[in-house]
């Protein structure tokens, strides 16, 4: 039936596609827009036909394209940047390249303007800017996007103080992070109390929750979708950073060629040194030569380049890892053994990307990138006892790796409709179980899976009656293994209807396959994520989701505000077997897997933003609710969701007072977690080996996730101070406070007695117990900035 | 020496740490709710042993002993009549039958308590497999640290026809039961769990020989001895017995903060209108099994180890297929 609905829907689509194609057409004009000091492409800056409402935003690229009647003046916005228009008298087919002026640059002689303008918001997506996510509090004092992005409607992390996303009551495993369009597959650091994307590198952050254009899919709640920034083309600059838990530097400058330049960011932990320095104190109260070492640290690099105005070429690398390592070391006068254990995680990236713009119509960017996720562990034990030597080991790991080529094309067949369109395929390379074991009988499991992902999506983008933006697509996706074949149509529809210049409403409805499952155990500092993908015992799982909304801007643009409402169904979902939480070293670990389950999930999001003033800022609110249901989990029934929050708030401030100082303050205040209770013991019976029975006590436990941990709130502050040097130089200081009135919020329940550590006896009175991390956590950060033009701000 | 290694526990180390970094804190929170007492009725039907059903109260966890019910009426039906009516004995706290448990016979026990409900359940007690050839392998692997560990190897018969449940104990003698230490046999890992329970889903010979590596706690003494005890059991006690396990892997890792909040294990109960388990099983035993001294080394060398595996494998009582070990 949803089959002959998705046929049905693109059959429609495509004939009012074709009906709009016999209307006139005019003359193109395309081009990029950028920073005219740095030369990097500005986003979203809006390319509109002076007088009128007739325009377009720049695209992740800062490239746009539009149709004009010669001759014609086009102005050119972008927040914070001198306003430009340019009379177009003549024919051209050259791509055009518009420099804007920042306001930092000239601000007595340019014009600044706000370039919010509604027909370039849409619903179901959050944006925020590079500036917008330095100023939210985070602990250790340095920006991070993804606890940014925690703070937007309908987003939740997935317990605090982590990087993981929960959007829309999706499992974090539903969401795709696009590296410049690049999927990057493991988003964390220090057991998701950091993520790996390292703010100095970004640009910009999208994240659709809903409405996903055909050109995006395989992950079912999200996109999130991260554009890297570009090195500045004139001059060489950077920064130095240190912070509570790391250092990081920026570097950034032309790379040699014309029109070419390089940015490479890169962070490494301080808390190895305090591991190290608590092993020593360890060392020396119990006498032990033993270390301890975690920490972790990444790299990430972009270069590129613009030979001319038709062809852009960009290779982009990341690299990080975390570890944790241990050593040990003992020595008499008849033997030496040494013990040691080593735990890594982390990605791999490498993109090469090209655009072209093959004429004023068409636009064409080709993509070729290989990444690569994987979970090791390693134990070693070397020991000397005269005469016999040992060397054991046994090594574990889990990876997938993903070598994708995609070809993604812009034309507008007219001035109130363009067409996306392109192919991606992709093979995705799993082991997500390889397991040696050096002893007798050695065991060597290991089982590569191969997918093939092939993708054709087809997007249009029809502006009717000046007042329906709307978004019409499909996506064909084949995903193919030795054992599984899965053809998907996703119909997507992201109908947007102008009611004023102010205010819009929304419609949109989208269908989403994935075809990996992310089976992880939450609360695990020593990461266990592992990745497996579907096949015939797993089955691929999909997604339908409606959602409305209105969006509008008040009082002269001051204030944006949106309003949502969705719906999510979610099928063949797949998760461990209770009472499992790791495969690795397991030839059979499908049996630890449960597959088949569905979900749903409904919410209401708020949002209001004042973008404009010394004061800035947003609250968002999301009423929600999210279920699950699996044959073998609560005898079947359907069951709230693990990380479902019912009602989440949160309020953002920052204050510029002058140039030196600003200041911010983020209070959050959510629904506790769900959590099973215990509603009373009884007796069960033990059989013991000279067939006697015994009776112990075990719990009874209520309806899983039937109540709520007790609600969660918190306080952050920042300050922020900048000055100069006297060499000219700009440094920054950054004071945070994390939970300001050390709320103590719970983290999770459990029930024990009052002797926990020693076991249930039956004698014993269980109590319920709150543990809860993160009490009041200050913290600095410096920051070093270095410029040939030193008496200028970079920005983020 | 190497028993120094056990005191390295990665997650305490890792936890320690994490409590110094974030200053977590644990509290007592609230009050539980209020719970009305609800009867559990408890028996394991052993083939051969006479027949004996607790039956008690669930009540709020902030009771020390539960009740345990006094004052019931606990009828006995075998293959649908009534067989008797049990007498409470104080002594074992539980009504006693003068029935001997028997295999292949359906038991049924009907309670009436003042002011509940009627409670029942019913179960079967399946025939017991037969254990062929155990031995003790003194090294089955080696453990995340280099400590070698033991593996007990038998083979028992079993009818791939029919659906059949078991539950293995591995007893160090005189008595506790060693856990199993990173399993290896398919028909475990069949099972999603690392736990001794299984079923002959996948087994399709009549014969099955299985290799079980476990734990003994102290695993250089060489003089340890040991005795397999199969359990062939009901699937009611299948699927409790699996339970149980499981909810004591979560009693060890409560306010463990490298787990987080642990997923609830629901305990299987086949009583209707109350909790607890009535079910059956019958059980063999192996004789004693010791590792032969002469063989043993406290460590010995990797060349050795990598030609083959049998030279610390010892057999120290044998079952040959024609004189399976009999019931106990």
């Amino acid at each position: 039936m949803k089959s002959i609905f998705a046929i049905r829907f693109s059959l429609i689509m495509t004939a009012i596609a074709l009906s709009l194609a016999t209307l006139a057409q005019k003359h193109h004009i395309s081009g990029y827009v950028s920073d005219a000091s740095t030369g990097e492409r500005l986003i979203g800056a809006s390319v509109v036909i002076d007088s009128t409402s007739t325009g377009v935003a720049t695209d992740n690229l800062g490239y746009f394209s539009l149709q004009i009647e010669i001759p014609a003046t086009i102005r050119i916005s972008f927040t914070g940047y001198a306003n430009m228009r340019i009379n177009i008298e003549n024919v051209t087919t050259a791509p055009l390249n518009i420099s804007l002026l920042n306001n930092s640059t000239n601000l007595d002689t340019v014009e600044i303007v706000s370039s919010k303008n509604i027909i370039n918001q849409k619903l179901n997506v959050n944006t925020l800017t590079a500036k917008e996510i330095e100023r939210l509090p985070v602990i250790g004092s340095k920006p991070d996007i993804m606890k940014a992005a925690q703070l937007l409607p309908g987003i939740e992390p997935m317990n605090e103080a982590t990087s993981s996303l929960i959007v829309r009551g999706g499992n974090p495993g539903e969401n795709s992070y696009l590296f410049d369009n690049v999927p990057l597959i493991y988003v964390n650091h220090l057991g998701g109390f950091m993520s790996v994307f390292n703010s100095e590198m970004i640009n910009s952050l999208k994240i659709y929750k809903g409405g996903f254009p055909a050109k995006y899919g395989g992950k079912l709640s999200s996109i999130v979708d991260i554009t890297q920034r570009e090195g500045d083309k004139n001059n060489f600059k950077g920064s130095l950073c240190a912070g509570a838990t790391d250092i990081s530097f920026s570097f950034e400058g032309p790379a040699g060629l014309k029109n070419s330049s390089f940015i490479i960011t890169g962070r490494k932990t301080f808390i190895d040194l305090y591991y190290l320095g608590v092993s020593a104190i360890a060392q020396y109260v119990e006498a032990q030569d033993f270390s301890i070492l975690y920490g972790f640290h990444d790299i990430n690099g972009k270069y590129s380049w613009h030979p001319n105005n038709k062809n852009s070429f960009y290779l982009n690398i990341y690299e990080g890892d975390d570890y944790l390592k241990i050593w040990k070391k003992e020595e008499d006068r008849h033997e030496l053994s040494k013990f040691s254990t080593s735990n890594v995680w982390g990605n791999f990236l490498v993109s090469g990307v090209w655009n072209r713009i093959v004429n004023p119509k068409l636009f064409v960017s080709n993509t070729i990138s290989y990444s690569k996720y994987r979970l090791k562990n390693k134990y070693n034990l070397y020991a000397e006892m005269s005469p016999d030597t040992i060397d054991y080991w046994t090594k574990g790991q889990s990876a997938v790796q993903d070598i994708g080529i995609q070809s993604n094309w812009k034309y507008p067949l007219m001035n109130n409709w363009n067409m996306e369109f392109g192919a991606q395929v992709s093979l995705q390379i799993s082991n997500p179980n390889n397991y040696t074991n050096q002893y007798i009988g050695s065991t060597n499991i290991s089982e590569i899976l191969y997918g093939l992902n092939s993708v054709v999506y087809l997007e249009n983008k029809i502006h009717l009656l000046k007042i329906i933006n709307a978004n019409l697509g499909v996506r064909l996706s084949h995903y193919y293994t030795k054992d599984y074949n899965k053809l998907s149509i996703e119909p997507r529809a992201d109908i947007n209807i102008l009611l004023s210049d102010n205010h819009l409403l929304n419609l949109s409805y989208m269908r989403v396959t994935q075809n990996s499952y992310l089976l992880f155990t939450a609360g695990n500092i020593m990461n266990n994520e592992v990745w497996v993908p579907a096949g015939a015992d797993i089955k691929s799982s999909y997604s339908d989701q409606l959602s409305f909304g209105w969006r509008g801007s008040l009082y002269n643009n001051m204030f944006e505000a949106e309003v949502d409402i969705y719906y999510k169904k979610l099928y063949n979902l797949a998760t461990y077997k209770e009472g499992c939480t790791n495969i690795i070293g397991d030839g059979n670990w499908r049996n630890k897997v449960i597959s088949g389950g569905s979900g749903k999930s409904m919410g209401l999001e708020i949002m209001l933003k004042k973008t404009t003033g010394n004061w800035t800022g947003f609250a968002s609110y999301t009423l929600s609710h999210a279920t699950r249901q699996f044959e073998e989990i609560n005898n079947g029934e359907e069951y709230i969701f693990d990380f479902n929050r019912p009602h989440s708030f949160s309020v953002n401030i920052a204050y510029d007072l002058n140039r030196k100082w600003s200041f911010s303050a983020l209070w959050i205040c959510q629904s506790g977690l769900p959590y099973t209770p215990v509603l009373a013991v009884q007796y069960i019976p033990i059989l013991y080996n000279d067939g006697s029975i015994h009776y112990e006590k075990s719990f009874i436990f209520g309806e899983r996730n039937s109540e709520k941990l007790k609600l969660y709130h918190r306080l952050d502050l920042v300050a922020k101070y900048s000055k100069y040097s006297k060499r000219g130089r700009q440094v920054e200081w950054t004071f945070s406070i994390y939970n300001a009135y050390c709320r103590q919020n719970p983290y999770y329940y459990f029930y024990a007695p009052e002797d926990w550590q020693y076991g249930l006896n039956t004698d014993a009175i269980l109590y319920k117990y709150q543990f809860s991390f993160f009490p009041i956590i200050p913290s600095f950060s410096y920051k070093l900035f270095f410029d040939k033009n030193p008496r200028k701000k970079p920005s983020l | 020496m190497f028993n120094r290694f056990k005191n390295i526990n990665i997650q305490i180390v890792v936890a320690v740490l994490g409590v110094l970094i974030f200053s977590s804190c644990r509290k007592i929170i609230g009050e539980l709710p209020e719970f009305d007492q609800v009867p559990v009725i408890n028996a394991l039907l052993i083939n051969g042993k006479p027949i004996t059903i607790h039956v008690s109260f669930a009540a709020h966890p902030d009771t020390t002993g539960l009740p345990v019910c006094e004052n019931a009426n606990v009828s006995l039906f075998i293959d649908g009549r009534l067989a008797e009516n049990m007498n409470y004995d104080e002594h074992q706290q539980a009504y006693i039958s003068n029935q001997i448990a028997e295999i292949n016979k359906c038991y049924r026990c009907e309670v009436v308590i003042p002011n509940h409900d009627t409670l029942s359940a019913e179960t079967y007690i399946p025939a017991p497999s037969n254990i062929y050839n155990p031995t003790v392998k003194y090294i089955g692997g080696y453990d995340n640290e280099g400590r070698p560990y033991p593996a007990v190897v038998f083979s028992f018969d079993t009818n791939p026809d029919i659906m059949t449940y078991y539950q293995v104990f591995i007893e160090n003698v005189p008595g506790y039961e060693c856990p199993l230490y990173n399993p290896t046999d398919e028909v475990i890992l069949n099972e999603g769990t690392d736990h001794p329970v299984f079923s002959n889903e996948i087994i399709q010979d009549t014969i099955y020989t299985m290799e079980l590596p476990f734990l003994t706690g102290s695993s250089s003494d060489i003089r340890e001895k040991y005795v397999i005890e199969l359990r062939t059991v009901s699937e009611d006690y299948y699927t409790f017995i699996k339970q149980a396990y499981l909810f004591d892997d979560y009693i060890n890792n409560i306010g463990n903060i490298m787990t987080g909040a642990l997923v609830p294990q629901y305990m299987y109960s086949n009583v209707t209108n109350g909790y607890g388990i009535f079910a059956g099983l019958s059980i063999v035993r192996s004789d004693t099994l010791v590792p032969q001294m002469k063989e043993l080394r406290h460590f010995p060398s990797l060349g050795e180890k990598t030609k083959g595996n049998s030279s610390f494998s010892s057999t120290i009582t044998t079952l040959p297929k024609s004189t399976p070990a009999k019931p106990i």
